[in-house]
């Protein structure tokens, strides 16, 4: 469904690139680069993935012209239309976020000394967050509004999952404890779990105008 | 719901409770020794224990009124009609006007007793992004044209966010300590400071906070639902 659309995933990678060397000359000139600390790498890491992960979501939906949607209306049914747009989501927001990383660590430096962790906390979060959004962008899509709605309505939702996400994190800074899979980790996968569900439950009575 | 907001004994016993937890709120004194009827006299409180009056009943005001939005949301999704959409956003708003006001008494109280307006608190926290949540609730609601559509939007929304907000506050307190009572340590006031006389004062309250609450969100609605049907005549 969205391979048709690879001008647009091209589009998000320069987006990607874009911003990553937006940080980096900021960062560049303001002289912090040598001696950054770890909390700098992961608060703007999270903020790219969060900014691409609402662009990848939203132009899911706004793409989608009127006499398409209607023969989506006949072909499947609502559960399978979203179910298919979050997994798809979920899978190029993942791969951008995995991209941003390898960006990060090339250009800011690599402060990770646990990559298991690293790559499960990085995981729960863009699924997360691309579930989240897919659903509030079809909300957002639906109701006319602009990518900036999507935010609006978006980020508070996020916090929770961020706040989670950003702790667990930090422990992949952190060469001495190893995984303890503990709440933050249940926490972390159950943020993942309700979207999920309230989307697969509520989209059926937003999707026909 | 209708006829229910439209009665008076409600709105009777509203005014009376009221007028009793803030007259005596303010008129029993402190415990010095003496008195039989006084408040518990606890260092650092002081004489701010009255506001426990205002500032707890505050939010279970605002919990009320959101849980009636969320019902109201679930209610319209199954059977839409379009009174059921205008509660849904009365209480809401209402509900953010109390949240407000929560917020506003805590802030003064937390600066006579923590030191400071706003701290990172978990629960503080919570409050402020359970605001931006329901200001992004209307902001939603102003931005769709069509009364249908707006109320399915809106009905969705007010779910998918409800229940995410339940499910964040039920884990927020487990990542941080808080400087509430009941929190990181902290006695919780149904512990031992909650005693009689200020229960006697606390329970009326809550209750009477409540019902003025859902007054406020009444009339509310109501005077939206003939401003709708105003607009309609006119087209």
């Amino acid at each position: 469904m969205e391979l048709r659309l690879k001008y647009a995933i091209a589009a998000l990678s320069m987006y990607v690139l874009s911003t990553v060397y937006l940080v980096y000359f900021s960062l560049e000139y303001q002289g912090v680069l040598e001696d950054m600390e770890a909390t700098i790498w992961s608060i703007f890491f999270w903020l790219i993935v969060l900014f691409t992960t609402v662009n990848v979501t939203f132009q899911s939906f706004s793409k989608i012209t009127q006499g398409r949607m209607l023969f989506y209306y006949t072909l499947v049914s609502p559960q399978v239309f979203i179910l298919s747009k979050l997994i798809v989501n979920a899978l190029i927001s993942l791969a951008l976020s995995i991209f941003t990383g390898m960006i990060f660590i090339f250009v800011l430096g690599n402060p990770i000394n646990q990559s298991f962790i690293f790559l499960l906390s990085l995981c729960l979060g863009t699924v997360g967050y691309s579930l989240l959004f897919t659903y509030i962008s079809g909300i957002a899509a639906k109701s006319g509004g602009n990518s900036a709605l999507a935010v609006v309505l978006g980020f508070p939702l996020s916090i929770p999952l961020l706040s989670i996400i950003v702790k667990l994190f930090g422990e992949s800074f952190n060469a001495q404890v190893g995984l303890n899979f503990d709440n933050n980790l249940l926490i972390a996968f159950g943020f993942n779990l309700i979207p999920l569900l309230l989307a697969l439950i509520l989209f059926p009575y937003i999707w026909r105008d | 719901m209708n006829n229910f907001l439209k009665q008076y004994w409600w709105k009777a016993l509203a005014i009376v409770l009221l007028l009793f937890a803030i007259v005596g709120g303010l008129w029993v004194p402190l415990y010095h020794g003496t008195a039989d009827l006084s408040f518990p006299n606890l260092p650092i409180l002081n004489e701010s224990i009255r506001n426990l009056l205002y500032h707890v009943p505050m939010w279970f005001a605002m919990v009320f009124l959101l849980l009636l939005s969320f019902i109201y949301s679930i209610s319209y999704l199954s059977r839409p009609t379009i009174e059921k959409d205008s509660y849904a956003a009365g209480f809401a708003e209402i509900g953010i006007l109390f949240g407000a006001l929560g917020i506003f008494t805590g802030m003064i109280w937390a600066k006579s007793t923590w030191g400071a307006f706003w701290t990172n608190d978990p629960k503080l926290n919570g409050a402020a992004i359970g605001m931006l949540i329901y200001l992004a609730y209307i902001i939603l609601r102003s931005s769709v044209d069509d009364e249908v559509k707006r109320a399915k939007l809106a009905a969705s929304y007010n779910i998918f966010a409800f229940v995410m907000y339940i499910a964040f506050i039920f884990v927020i307190p487990r990542l941080t300590d808080s400087l509430h009572p009941g929190n990181g340590g902290n006695p919780a006031f149904s512990s031992y400071d909650l005693d009689n006389t200020l229960r006697l004062f606390f329970y009326p309250a809550t209750i009477g906070w409540i019902a003025l609450s859902m007054w406020m969100a009444g009339l509310w609605i109501r005077a939206n639902n003939i401003k709708r049907k105003l607009d309609e005549n006119e087209i």
